[in-house]
């Protein structure tokens, strides 16, 4: 048995558990950033994937990366975050981060 | 091939559910019989949804632009405005959860660790209903196009 003020889980959830709360925050700011500064889209819109021009896909893959390699970095820290903590953080991350998106698109819609 | 990935990106995605359903059961009565299903159901959510993000990512780059045309013509312009634009976002952390739940059911012992179930539990719970807010956004996006078609 254990208590969620124990670090329990085992590295690599920890590392991946940071990196994923960590990137689905960095999607709703990289978001805003792109609908407020058109250099930024032009330049997402340039990276090519496959032969394929998108600032959506390129959004994808840079969230994709960061979850890979900030996770792979954390593992190997191998950083000592409560049970807890990590779980308060992704719920939080994930609800703030969504409703955010909805809030923000319904401000642009109705300004 | 338009209307085949229109279908099939949705129901990539509600295999992604039912599967992070099974997840959250396997794991409300986990026990040493099922701790191979709970690491493959969470692998299979993992699989989802990313042939999801291929699947709709192809389609929404391909062939949305003309639907976005017709929406923003229509009567339900906000159709686009709001729920495509916050879909294509919202997906993304869908997405990043899906991808995270194999490690927790992979890399801990469930049999013990109390706290790694209920992270497993509270994740599938927010992909399943984030997954069918989406699929109901997706729904009123194409009655926004038959909206614009019908011309009401």
């Amino acid at each position: 048995m254990n208590t969620t003020n124990e670090v329990t889980f085992d590295s690599m959830t920890r590392g991946f558990g940071l990196s994923t709360s960590i990137a689905v925050f960095f999607n709703v700011l990289l978001m805003i950033a792109k609908e407020h500064f058109v250099s930024l889209k032009d330049f997402m819109k340039s990276i090519s994937f496959f032969g394929i021009h998108h600032h959506w896909l390129a959004h994808g893959f840079f969230l994709l990366l960061i979850f890979i390699i900030l996770g792979s970095i954390f593992t190997r820290m191998d950083i000592k975050v409560r049970d807890s903590f990590l779980r308060n953080m992704l719920i939080a991350s994930f609800v703030i981060s969504s409703s955010s998106i909805v809030i923000f698109f319904l401000l642009e819609f109705f300004a | 091939m338009k209307e085949f990935l229109l279908f099939l990106h949705p129901a990539l995605a509600v295999f992604g559910v039912i599967s992070a359903v099974w997840v959250f059961v396997e794991t409300l009565n986990v026990s040493e019989k099922n701790l191979k299903r709970i690491d493959f159901s969470s692998m299979l959510v993992a699989v989802f949804m990313t042939l999801t993000f291929i699947t709709s990512g192809f389609w929404y780059i391909t062939y949305y632009a003309s639907d976005k045309a017709l929406i923003l013509k229509g009567p339900w312009a906000f159709a686009h405005t709001i729920l495509m634009e916050s879909k294509e976002h919202i997906f993304f952390g869908i997405f990043l959860l899906a991808l995270f739940l194999p490690f927790i059911s992979r890399r801990n012992n469930l049999l013990e660790n109390t706290s790694a179930r209920s992270f497993i539990l509270i994740i599938s719970v927010l992909i399943v209903l984030s997954s069918l807010l989406l699929e109901s956004a997706g729904a009123t996006i194409s009655f926004a196009v038959r909206m614009s078609l019908i011309g009401s």
